[in-house]
């Protein structure tokens, strides 16, 4: 993996991303892409920390003491690879796409899969999947073409 | 699986009794008993409400239990997103001088401890009926479109109050920064429970919903204003408070006696324990139009079947009285009056499809 420095850390993303914490994992929906992520514990306590001044030596540090490892820098740079992909940065990274992978952690370093970074997305609702009937129809045809009618009433599943 | 009445959904019930406070009794429960039941939580949006019950519980590391975890992550992703669209269109309407009252959706979920617990439609508003041609107008903006309301002219089951009435009766919710309108305890509790009623209480999560709402009601609750004056209708409510009484549990203390002590006539838990057990939102929604089934006189039979009642919803169309006389005379007309409706539109029908 090309060797990272301090300098080279990129801020997290904060336009267009609504953001939810959920135990200990982090929600994040892209306003931009529609699309929706779910960030493990790791992930999240990386991209929390990417603030723009925090340094890969401190952050790596912090990665060990919270997950009692000492994979911190390997496991920074596979957190930073996954948010890089998933436009969670505030800088593209395309150097991290040759980072190293969740196998040669797991193999190389035997660190434990629970402590590695996860950014997972989700499938996220589209207005036409949100739509409820409940109008008035006549003729016994749906105005919206579902064919939920009965009575002429479109029946909407609430 | 004993063969037990309704296992499956008095499993339903234990895993989601209590589901909306912050913490609840221990789900005693096995694990094969959590995968018997994980499909029907799941495909009636109860997912995310179950595994707020099981997360600290041994279950929580089962395959069952992942798949209701991941239903809570979908549900608060869900959640998330609708909640900014809301505030998007609360704020786009009030630029343009228009009051919008939010129904269901975010409406419900916000008495839960978590709105992801809850799924979520989309944006249902209200608006008085004078602004109703400008609110679409607005809302047919892109900046409208991309908020997914769907909109309502006028109160949402008025049940004969003016807009005037019901809109005096709302109250404003902290929704973030957002100060959202949404209807009066009064009305919302009444509203859930006939809804409930009307579509035959298929769905676990509305009961959940009438427990959150039994438990957080305000001290200034006008138990008149809620029953309202038509004694049938306040029975139906009264019933309705009592199921989440006897199947999930939802604590009516403080409800008046009449409510407090509402007797249950013997079929209704059985129906809707049975209503538990259909496998997921297909069974529930409404069937293809008839004329659809017509085309091919081989699956009329099936089609006629499909559309027998439930005892609930039969009863509440014809607005029956929740009493011991048997159910079976009221889906019967029920189902006669649907269609001989439909017989005497078919002429019509027919003739449009030439």
């Amino acid at each position: 993996m090309k060797e990272i420095n301090g300098g080279d850390l990129p801020q997290a993303r904060a336009e267009k991303l609504l953001v939810q914490e959920l135990g200990d994992e982090l929600l994040v929906y892209d306003l931009e892409r529609d699309k929706a992520h779910c960030l493990n514990r790791t992930a999240a306590l990386v991209w929390r920390a990417l603030d723009g001044h925090t340094t890969l030596p401190k952050l790596a540090q912090q990665v060990n003491t919270e997950l009692k490892t000492e994979a911190g820098t390997e496991i920074v740079g596979l957190a930073l690879k996954q948010l890089s992909q998933r436009h969670l940065l505030n800088k593209e990274a395309a150097w991290l796409e040759r980072g190293v992978s969740r196998r040669a952690l797991l193999l190389r370093l035997g660190v434990l899969a629970v402590t590695l970074p996860l950014v997972t997305s989700i499938v996220a609702p589209t207005a036409l999947a949100a739509a409820s009937c409940g109008v008035a129809c006549s003729m016994g045809t749906c105005p919206s073409g579902c064919t939920c009618c009965v009575d002429n009433m479109c029946r909407a599943i609430c | 699986m004993a063969q037990t009445p309704y296992k499956k959904a008095r499993l339903i019930a234990d895993v989601l009794r209590g589901a909306w406070r912050p913490s609840s009794q221990a789900v005693e429960m096995s694990t094969e008993e959590l995968a018997a039941i994980t499909p029907l939580l799941l495909t009636s949006g109860a997912g995310a409400a179950a595994w707020w019950r099981i997360k600290e519980t041994s279950l929580h590391t089962s395959a069952a239990a992942l798949q209701l975890q991941q239903s809570y992550r979908l549900h608060s992703v869900n959640a998330l997103l609708y909640r900014h669209k809301i505030k998007q269109a609360v704020r786009l309407l009030r630029a343009n001088k228009i009051e919008p009252v939010l129904i269901k959706g975010w409406a419900n979920a916000r008495l839960y401890p978590e709105a992801g617990l809850r799924p979520f439609g989309d944006v249902d508003l209200c608006v008085e009926p004078s602004h109703y041609s400008e609110a679409m107008r607005v809302l047919d903006s892109p900046e409208g479109r991309e908020c997914w309301v769907d909109l309502h002219e006028g109160a949402w089951r008025l049940d004969h109050r003016s807009w005037d009435e019901w809109f005096e009766h709302s109250k404003l919710a902290q929704l973030d920064e957002t100060n959202v309108r949404v209807l009066g305890a009064e009305d919302h509790l009444r509203i859930l429970c006939l809804h409930l009623l009307e579509h035959g209480a298929w769905r676990p999560i509305w009961l959940c919903d009438v427990g959150a709402v039994l438990e957080t009601l305000p001290p200034s609750f006008d138990w008149n204003l809620c029953l309202g004056q038509d004694e049938r209708r306040a029975k139906w409510i009264a019933s309705v408070i009592g199921l989440a009484r006897d199947i999930l549990g939802a604590r009516v203390e403080h409800c008046p006696q009449n409510v407090r002590d509402a007797q249950l006539p013997n079929w209704l838990v059985p129906s809707v324990l049975k209503q538990w057990e259909r496998p997921g939102v297909r069974e529930h929604a409404p069937p293809q139009l008839f004329m659809k089934s017509l085309r091919n006189p081989a699956n009329v039979p099936k089609a006629l079947l499909n559309r027998w009642p439930d005892p609930i919803a039969a009863t509440i169309r014809l607005k029956g009285e929740f009493n011991e006389w048997p159910r079976l005379p009221f889906q019967i007309c029920d189902y006669a009056t649907k269609y001989l409706s439909f017989m005497t539109r078919l002429p019509r029908l027919l003739q449009s499809e030439r």
